[in-house]
């Protein structure tokens, strides 16, 4: 689906502030004992117990598989890689603590490495796009406390994301997932937090630029 | 820096274009297709028989050095010095004078030599000392005045053989 396409005349957003602050995270950094067990009995072959620890990670890893192919069919496809290489790989998990961030690391990879497949198979097939096939726009969710915007802004904002340098682009769009903190995102794209930070300052405002050149500038 | 409409517009595309609807199936299907992880799976326990069997490699020669009495040339911390003193006695020989070369061949018999150590034995007689050796005196005053001095032959009578008379055998 295009942005073009998108269903809904009115996208309904809340107001008040960032929709996901990366700086604070949904999951606490914590160890959890629960996860510790899971994945002590996840090494010895239980596959119950690794199917609760896919389970409780699957739409984050989703998230992150989207944020990089743009296609939900690809992304799940990138995470069932992950999956096998993370069951195979589970001995060499040094803290089982850490298995979020270790396991978001791997979809991260799988990703990169489908879009980077993906880009090769559509320049061999002379297919022209910036970035591959256009992201896909799932179905909206309006909120009831709203702030509402057109349709038109809605395609534009999604145009002027895709268009933006990957290297903005993934920052910006894994810190949109709401998942992570900055140092998780830094982590996956293997960079400092500072350039994290900044890439998702620029990104916002080249995406802003952009939009005031298509005539879509909010006067402050 | 103050939000307004259009960062608040933005954050919602954004988490829109990494919205992902339920999959219910997608974790049954992972897990169908994960390979057997049990403890007797070959992928499982081959890489930890290689560490293990690489560990008691290790300890093995570990143990083995312990017994080592330094016969066979083993360095060790007190003999720390042992390589310069050999470093030295290296240089020393190679810018001193050149060793000299001794050349060693081994003469065997051949296959088709029938005489025995006895053949040998019996071959020559014992050659006696001699029992009277001759010599001329010659005095200063008996040398010639010009020419060349010439020493008589040296005769030994009782010599019973030459060296011509010795059997080729």
């Amino acid at each position: 689906m295009n942005a073009a396409d998108l269903a809904l005349p009115m996208l309904v957003i809340r107001s008040g502030g960032p929709v996901n602050d990366p700086a604070a995270p949904s999951e606490p950094a914590v160890a959890n004992p629960e996860l510790v067990r899971l994945v002590a009995l996840a090494r010895t072959g239980d596959r119950a117990a690794f199917g609760q620890l896919l389970e409780d990670h699957l739409n984050a890893a989703r998230r992150v598989a989207l944020a990089a192919v743009g296609q939900a069919m690809d992304a799940d496809e990138a995470v069932q890689d992950a999956s096998l290489a993370a069951w195979t790989r589970l001995h060499a998990l040094q803290d089982p603590a850490a298995f979020r961030g270790w396991f978001m690391r791997i979809v991260w990879r799988k990703a990169i490495d489908r879009r980077r497949s993906l880009r090769s198979w559509l320049d061999r097939f002379g297919v022209s796009s910036s970035d591959g096939r256009p992201m896909e726009y799932p179905a909206a969710d309006p909120s009831p406390d709203a702030l509402l915007i057109s349709r038109e802004l809605a395609t534009a904002i999604g145009q002027v994301v895709k268009a933006l340098p990957r290297r903005l682009r993934d920052p910006f769009l894994l810190a949109a997932s709401g998942d992570h903190r900055y140092e998780d995102i830094a982590a996956m794209l293997g960079v400092p937090i500072g350039t994290v930070k900044w890439r998702i300052s620029e990104a916002r405002r080249l995406i802003r630029m952009k939009l005031d050149r298509l005539g879509h500038g909010d006067p402050r | 820096m103050k939000r307004d409409h259009l960062d608040d517009a933005i954050d919602h595309v954004a988490t829109l274009l990494v919205r992902v609807e339920d999959n219910d199936g997608l974790s049954t299907r992972i897990l169908a297709s994960l390979p057997d992880r049990s403890p007797w799976a070959p992928h499982w326990w081959m890489p930890r028989l290689a560490i293990t069997a690489a560990l008691g490699i290790g300890v093995a020669l570990g143990v083995l050095r312990t017994f080592d009495d330094g016969s066979t040339g083993v360095l060790r911390t007190e003999n720390a010095s042992a390589p310069f003193v050999e470093f030295h006695a290296a240089v020393e020989r190679t810018t001193g004078e050149p060793a000299p070369i001794v050349r060693r061949t081994t003469v065997e018999r051949p296959q088709n030599d029938r005489r025995t150590i006895e053949d040998f034995e019996r071959s020559l007689v014992a050659i006696a000392p001699p029992a009277v050796l001759s010599l001329k005196s010659v005095s200063p005053s008996e040398l010639p005045g010009q020419g060349a001095l010439a020493v008589e032959p040296l005769a030994i009578a009782d010599l019973p053989l030459t060296a011509e008379a010795i059997s080729p055998r």
